[in-house]
C-alpha cells in the first residue's frame, strides 16, 4: 500500500532527531576508533620489531642468565635485554618531577637499535656513564635542553648529576631517564631485566620459538603479536572510560530521539486518523496500515542514520578537539574510520525509529472504519486508572530499590541500587506525567498569565488540551535537564562534603607524603619545620601495619598535641579530650569508648584503652596512638608517613611554600600537597565535569527541543483554522505568536522544572550512597540549576519561533477557506 | 456614532492572481449599511458574496475603493489596528467552527471583551444567555454543544459587546431548517430589540426572508436591492440569475 496518509515534509522534524541522534553515537564510536588507533600506534612502539619476549612477574626481574638462555634458543636472531627501575629525576629547583605522586624511571640504552622501545628526536643516545637522554614531556615541562645537566636520586638517596645528551619519544606518563646499563645498574643498585624481547631468524615461526624458550617461574612467553594486542588492551583500558561515558551520552541522545518520534508518529497518526478509517472503510487491513506505517518510518530512520553518518564525522573531530582542549592526553591522530560506526547508525537509525513509531502505527490500526464518520475527539490510550495502577506499582519498586541501596554501607553496590531505583521512579514520573503535566504548566503559568494575558491563557488552555502529547513533548526535554541537574548536584555534594570532611580533619595549610615508592619521610624533615616560625603547627604522623581483634588495620602514631588541632577527626563517641599515653582512638567502626584493645604488630602485643570512636580517615588510619604508645609497638620506625603543616598567622603562601622547599632541599623525595591549591584545583575539576556533563546532554536537550518545534508545528498545522477564527475575533499577529511561544516556553520549563527536581533528588541520594555511612552534605548548584531551567525555556520559545511565524503569516481568510 | 451608516463601501474591487488568470471577485461595488438594519447578501455560488463580506468586515484588504465602519476610514490600516478595529466593532458568526474548543461557552463569549482588556460585563452576559437560551450551557467546551447551541454560543459572542456590526457569513449553512429558524430569528430579534446592525451573507432565500433588506450580487456586481424581500421574491430573483 503506498499511501499511507504521512506526508513526507512532516516527516523531516522526525527525520531530524534522528539524524542528531545517529550523529551523536556515530561521532562517539568514530572517535573512541580514532582515539584507539592513534593509542596503539603509541603502545605498538615498545613492540616494534618483537618477534618474542619474554617478560618477568609483576615486581620480579629476569637474570642475565635469562637472556642468554633466550640467545641461546634455536631460531632468535638477537636479543635485548630491557631494564627499568625507579630513579627520581629533579627539577632545575631541585624538585622532585612527579606525576600523580609518581617519580620517574630509568631504563637502559639499550642492546639493539632495532630492538629499542622509544625514538630518538634529537640529540644521541647515552654512550658514557655521565650521559643521559630524558623523555620529550619532561624536557617539556623541565625546561631540561641538550646540553643541560640534570640531577637524578640514587639508591642510597645521593643526588648525582647528569648531562643531557638526548632527546627520546616514548610512551607513558612518567618521566623516564635513558642511561647506560652500567650507569643505570650503578644509580639503582638493581641487577635484571623487566623484559627480554628478541627477533628471530628467517624461516623460524614466533610460536614455534616462543614454545620453545625457557621461562623461569612467574614469568611470561609471549610472541610479538601477543605482546602488541595486550599493548593494545592496555592502551583502550585507557580511555575505555572516557568510551562508555561518551556511549552513555550517546544512548541519552538515542532515547530522546526515541521520544521525539513516538510523540510525532502519534500525533501524525491522530490527525490522520479520519484519512485512516476511511482507507479501513475501504477496505485496507490493519495489516497493511501497519506495515505501510513502519515502512515508512523505516526509510525516514534510514535516511536520517545515512545524514546522521556524516554528521557524525564532524561531531567524532568536535570531540577530538574539545578532548585535546581539555587537555586530555590523547596521541593526534587523523580520524580513524572503521566499518562499525557505518554499521551501527545503519541498524540505529531504522531501528530507533521504527520501534518509537510501534506503538503509534498499532493506535492507528485500532481506529475502527467508523471513525471516519464520527467527528468526535480521539480517546487517548490506556485508561487513567490503569496508567495510575502501574506508575504506583514501578514507583513503588523504585523507592524500595532506592531504600535498600541507601541502607547499604558499600558504595559501589549502594550507588548501582540507587541509580537503578531513580531510573524506576524516573519511569513511574514517565507514565505518570500525562496527568500532572497539565497542573504543572497552569501553575508554570500563573506568572505569565498574569503579566501577557489572553495569549498566556490560550497557550495554557493549549498545552493542557493534549496532556499526552504534551507530557511526551516534555519528557524528552526532562530526560536531559534531569541527568544535568542529578550530574552538577552529585558534583557538587562530592566536592563540598569531601572538602568538608578534609577541611575539618585536617584544618592545615600543607601535607607532607612520601613520593610514591617511598617509605617513609626522614624525621630531620621534620625535625627541620619544626623549628621554623613560618609554621604555628606541625605534627608527624607514623603508620604501620598491625592487628586488632576485628582484622588488620593501620595503626598511626601522632602526638597528642596534634590531636584536635592539627589532626581533628570527626568524633562518633567518646571525647578526643580523653587521648594521652596508654589510650586510642579507634575509627574501625567497632568496639565502645572504655574497651581495652589489644593491638599485635609482630611479636609486640600493647593494650591501649579506647578514648573515643572516630570517623575513618584514609589518610591517617583506623587506631591511633600516641608516640610513646606507638614506639612500643614498632620501636624501629623512625620515619613519617605524614606530616601535617599549617602557616602561622602573616606568613603568605609564597614564602611558606619556599620555607618547605628549603627544608626539603635534602629530601626530595617527598610530595607537597598545597591544601589551599588542592581545594582550588578540585573547584576548578569539578566546574569542568559539569561543564563536560553539559556539553554533551547539549546534545539530548538540542534533540529535545527539536521534538518541541515538532510538536507545536504539527499543533499550528492542526488549529489553522482556530488560529484564523481568534484571529479576526481580534487577536493580533504578535499575539498569536506570543501565544506558541509562551505555549513552548510552558511545556520546556515545565519538563525542566521537573528534570531539575527529580536531578536534584538523586544526585543527592546518589552521592548519599557515594559516601556510605559518612552524611553526604547536599549542595543544590543553584545558580547552575537555574539556569538550566532559564535556557531550557528560553530554547523551548527558540523552538518555537518558526511554527510560530508560519500560524502567524498565514492570512486570516485564507485560513479559514483551507481548514 | 456620527453617522447613521454602520457600514460603507466607495467602489470596491477586489481581484484575485494576475495577468490571465485574474478573477475580478468583486466589481465596484458601492453599497451602504445603515444602523439598525438586518441586510442579506445573497448571490449564486461565486458571485463574490463571502470576498465582500471578507473585505467589510475587515478580514481581507482591497485591491482599490474604501470602505467606512462606524465612520473610521478601513481601507489602508495596519494589520494591527485592523485587528483592533475587528475586536472593538465588528462581532462574527461564521457558518462553522465558530469556537475555540479550548475554552468554554462562557470564555468563548467573553473573548473578544478579554482580548479588549475588559472586565466582563456579568449583567449582560446573564442577559444575552439567557435571551439566546443558554444559561445552563455556559461551562460546556463547544465539544458538549449541540451545532445550534454551538451556533448561538456564537451569535452570543457577536452581539456580547454591542459592535458597530455583525457579520454573518452563512449562518445556519450547517444546521437543520429549525435550528437555522431559531438563529435567523435570534438575529432578527437583535436588530428589532437592540438596534444591532446585521449583514448576512446566504444564498438560502428562506434566511435572506429574514432580513430588512436583500442585495442581490452576481459576478462581484451589485445587481439588485431589495426592501422587506419575502422568500419567494429572493427565490425568484435568484432564479432569473440562473443560479
Ligand atoms: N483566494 C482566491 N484566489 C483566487 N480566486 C478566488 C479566491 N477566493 C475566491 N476566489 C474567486 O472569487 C470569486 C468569488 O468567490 P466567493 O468565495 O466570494 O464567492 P461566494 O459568492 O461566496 O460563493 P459561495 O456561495 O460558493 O460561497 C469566485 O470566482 C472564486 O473562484
Ligand atoms: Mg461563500
Amino acid at each position: 500500500m503506498r499511501r499511507t496518509g504521512l506526508r513526507p515534509r512532516r516527516l523531516v522534524p522526525t527525520g531530524l532527531a534522528i539524524v542528531l541522534a545517529v550523529a551523536f553515537v556515530a561521532g562517539t564510536m568514530i572517535f573512541s576508533d580514532s582515539a584507539k588507533g592513534a593509542l596503539v600506534d603509541q603502545y605498538a612502539r615498545a613492540a616494534r620489531n618483537v618477534d618474542v619476549a619474554l617478560t618477568a612477574a609483576p615486581g620480579g626481574r629476569l637474570a642475565p642468565a635469562d637472556l642468554e638462555a633466550v640467545r641461546r634458543t634455536d631460531g632468535v636472531a638477537s636479543v635485548a635485554g630491557r631494564m627499568r627501575e625507579r630513579l627520581p629525576l629533579l627539577d632545575r629547583n631541585g624538585r622532585l618531577v612527579a606525576s600523580f605522586g609518581t617519580p620517574g624511571y630509568g631504563i637502559d640504552v639499550g642492546d639493539d637499535s632495532a630492538l629499542r622501545p622509544y625514538d630518538l628526536t634529537s640529540g644521541s643516545p647515552p654512550a658514557s656513564d655521565g650521559e643521559a637522554a630524558i623523555d620529550s614531556k619532561t624536557a617539556e615541562t623541565t625546561g631540561y635542553r641538550i646540553g643541560d645537566s640534570a640531577t637524578v636520586v640514587d639508591a642510597s638517596d645521593q643526588r648525582r648529576s647528569l648531562r643531557i645528551v638526548g632527546i627520546v619519544a616514548i610512551t607513558g606518563g612518567v618521566s623516564t631517564t635513558v642511561l647506560t646499563r652500567a650507569a643505570l645498574t650503578r644509580l639503582t643498585d638493581a641487577t635484571g631485566y623487566r623484559e627480554v624481547v628478541a627477533t628471530i631468524g628467517s624461516g623460524a615461526e614466533a610460536e614455534a620459538v616462543r614454545d620453545r624458550l625457557p621461562v623461569p617461574a612467574e614469568a611470561v612467553a609471549r610472541t610479538g603479536d601477543q605482546l602488541r594486542r595486550d599493548l593494545a588492551k592496555q592502551a583502550f583500558a585507557q580511555i575505555s572510560g572516557l568510551t562508555i561515558g561518551l556511549l552513555l551520552f550517546a544512548a541519552v541522545a538515542v532515547l530522546v530521539a526515541g521520544f521525539v518520534i513516538a510523540n510525532t508518529f502519534g500525533i501524525l497518526v491522530a490527525q490522520r486518523q479520519r484519512e485512516t478509517a476511511l482507507l479501513r472503510c475501504v477496505g485496507a487491513r490493519r495489516g497493511q496500515i501497519l506495515r505501510s506505517l513502519l515502512a515508512d518510518s523505516a526509510l525516514v530512520g534510514a535516511a536520517g542514520a545515512v545524514l546522521g553518518l556524516v554528521l557524525g564525522y564532524a561531531v567524532a573531530w568536535g570531540l577530538l578537539a574539545g578532548s585535546v582542549a581539555l587537555g586530555l592526553q590523547l596521541p593526534s591522530g587523523g580520524l580513524v574510520l572503521t566499518p562499525y560506526p557505518l554499521l551501527v547508525s545503519l541498524i540505529v537509525g531504522p531501528l530507533v525509529t521504527m520501534v518509537s513509531a510501534v506503538v503509534p502505527a498499532v493506535r492507528a490500526t485500532r481506529i475502527p472504519p467508523v471513525a471516519a464518520l464520527r467527528m468526535a475527539v480521539p480517546a487517548t490510550g490506556r485508561s487513567r486508572r490503569s496508567l495510575v495502577v502501574a506508575a504506583a506499582l514501578v514507583a513503588v519498586a523504585g523507592t524500595l530499590t532506592t531504600v535498600a541501596g541507601l541502607r547499604l554501607a558499600q558504595p559501589e553496590p549502594a550507588m548501582i541500587l540507587v541509580v537503578a531505583g531513580g531510573i524506576g521512579n524516573f519511569l513511574a514520573l514517565l507514565l505518570i506525567s500525562p496527568l500532572v503535566i497539565g497542573r504543572l504548566v497552569a501553575v508554570l503559568g500563573w506568572l505569565p498569565g498574569r503579566l501577557f494575558g489572553v495569549p498566556a491563557r490560550l497557550a495554557i488552555a493549549n498545552a493542557r488540551r493534549n496532556p499526552g502529547r504534551t507530557a511526551a513533548t516534555t519528557a524528552a526535554l526532562l530526560v536531559g535537564v534531569g541527568l544535568m541537574a542529578g550530574g552538577s548536584t552529585i558534583a557538587a555534594t562530592v566536592d563540598r562534603t569531601a572538602e568538608v570532611q578534609l577541611d575539618q580533619a585536617y584544618p592545615v595549610d600543607y601535607l607532607i607524603t612520601p613520593a610514591a615508592g617511598q617509605r617513609g619521610i626522614a624525621p630531620a624533615v621534620g625535625a627541620g619545620l619544626s623549628g621554623d616560625r613560618a609554621f604555628d603547627l606541625i605534627a608527624g604522623v607514623k603508620r604501620a601495619d598491625g592487628r586488632v581483634p576485628g582484622g588488620t588495620v593501620t595503626v598511626a602514631g601522632i602526638s597528642g598535641a596534634a590531636i584536635g588541632t592539627a589532626y581533628r577527626p570527626e568524633v562518633t563517641a567518646g571525647r578526643l579530650a580523653e587521648f594521652g599515653p596508654g589510650t586510642a582512638l579507634v575509627a574501625t567502626g567497632e568496639g565502645e569508648v572504655g574497651d581495652q584493645l589489644v593491638v599485635t604488630a609482630g611479636s609486640r602485643k600493647h593494650t591501649v584503652r579506647v578514648a573515643a570512636l572516630v570517623q575513618n580517615s584514609d589518610l591517617v588510619g583506623e587506631v591511633i596512638l600516641g608516640p610513646g604508645d606507638f614506639a612500643a609497638l614498632y620501636p624501629g620506625q623512625r620515619d613519617d608517613s605524614l606530616i601535617l603543616l599549617r602557616a602561622a598567622p602573616g606568613t603568605d603562601a609564597p614564602a611558606a611554600r619556599q620555607r618547605i622547599d628549603a627544608a626539603l632541599a635534602a629530601h626530595p623525595l617527598v610530595q607537597v600537597d598545597d591544601l589551599a591549591s588542592v581545594r582550588a584545583e578540585r573547584g576548578a575539576a569539578v566546574r569542568q565535569i559539569v561543564g563536560i556533563i553539559a556539553v554533551l546532554l547539549g546534545f539530548a536537550l538540542v534533540i529535545a527541543l527539536v521534538g518541541i518545534t515538532n510538536t507545536l508545528s504539527l499543533s499550528v498545522l492542526e488549529r489553522t483554522r482556530e488560529s484564523a477564527l481568534i484571529r479576526a475575533l481580534g487577536l493580533t499577529r504578535g499575539q498569536l505568536r506570543a501565544t506558541l511561544l509562551i505555549e513552548a516556553l510552558l511545556m520546556a520549563a515545565a519538563g525542566a522544572v521537573a528534570g531539575v527536581a527529580f536531578g536534584v533528588l538523586y544526585g543527592w541520594l546518589t552521592a548519599e550512597a557515594a559516601f556510605g555511612p559518612t552524611d553526604a552534605l547536599l549542595v543544590v548548584p543553584g545558580g547552575q540549576l537555574a539556569s538550566f531551567v532559564v535556557i531550557a525555556a528560553v530554547a523551548g520559545a527558540g523552538a518555537a519561533v518558526l511554527p510560530s511565524r508560519r500560524a502567524a503569516r498565514a492570512s486570516v481568510v485564507g485560513a479559514m477557506a483551507d481548514a | 456614532m456620527t453617522t447613521t451608516h454602520a457600514v460603507r463601501a466607495d467602489e470596491l474591487v477586489k481581484v484575485y492572481g494576475e495577468g490571465e488568470t485574474a478573477v475580478t471577485a468583486v466589481d465596484r461595488v458601492s453599497v451602504t449599511f445603515p444602523a439598525g438594519q438586518f441586510t442579506a447578501i445573497v448571490g449564486p455560488s461565486g458571485s463574490g458574496k463571502s470576498t465582500l463580506m471578507h473585505l467589510l468586515a475587515g478580514l481581507d484588504t482591497a485591491t482599490s475603493g474604501s470602505i467606512r465602519i462606524g465612520g473610521v476610514e478601513v481601507t489602508g490600516l495596519a494589520d494591527r489596528d485592523l485587528t483592533v478595529l475587528r475586536r472593538d466593532r465588528i462581532g462574527f458568526v461564521f457558518q462553522a467552527f465558530n469556537l475555540l474548543p479550548t475554552l468554554t461557552a462562557e470564555q468563548n463569549i467573553l473573548l473578544p471583551g478579554e482580548l479588549a482588556g475588559r472586565r466582563p460585563d456579568r449583567p449582560r452576559l446573564a442577559q444575552v444567555a439567557a435571551d439566546l437560551g443558554l444559561a445552563d450551557r455556559l461551562h460546556h467546551y463547544p465539544a458538549q454543544l449541540s451545532g445550534g447551541q454551538q451556533q448561538r454560543v456564537a451569535c452570543a459572542r457577536a452581539l456580547m459587546s454591542r459592535p458597530d456590526v455583525v457579520f454573518a457569513d452563512e449562518p445556519t449553512g450547517s444546521l437543520d431548517t429549525r435550528t437555522g429558524a431559531g438563529v435567523l430569528e435570534l438575529l432578527r430579534r437583535s436588530v428589532r430589540e437592540w438596534g444591532q446592525t446585521v449583514v448576512m451573507v446566504t444564498h438560502d432565500p428562506v434566511a435572506a426572508g429574514y432580513a430588512d433588506r436583500v442585495v442581490v450580487l452576481a459576478d462581484g456586481r451589485i445587481v439588485d436591492d431589495l426592501r422587506a424581500p419575502t422568500p419567494d421574491g429572493v427565490a425568484d430573483r435568484l432564479q432569473r440569475l440562473g443560479a
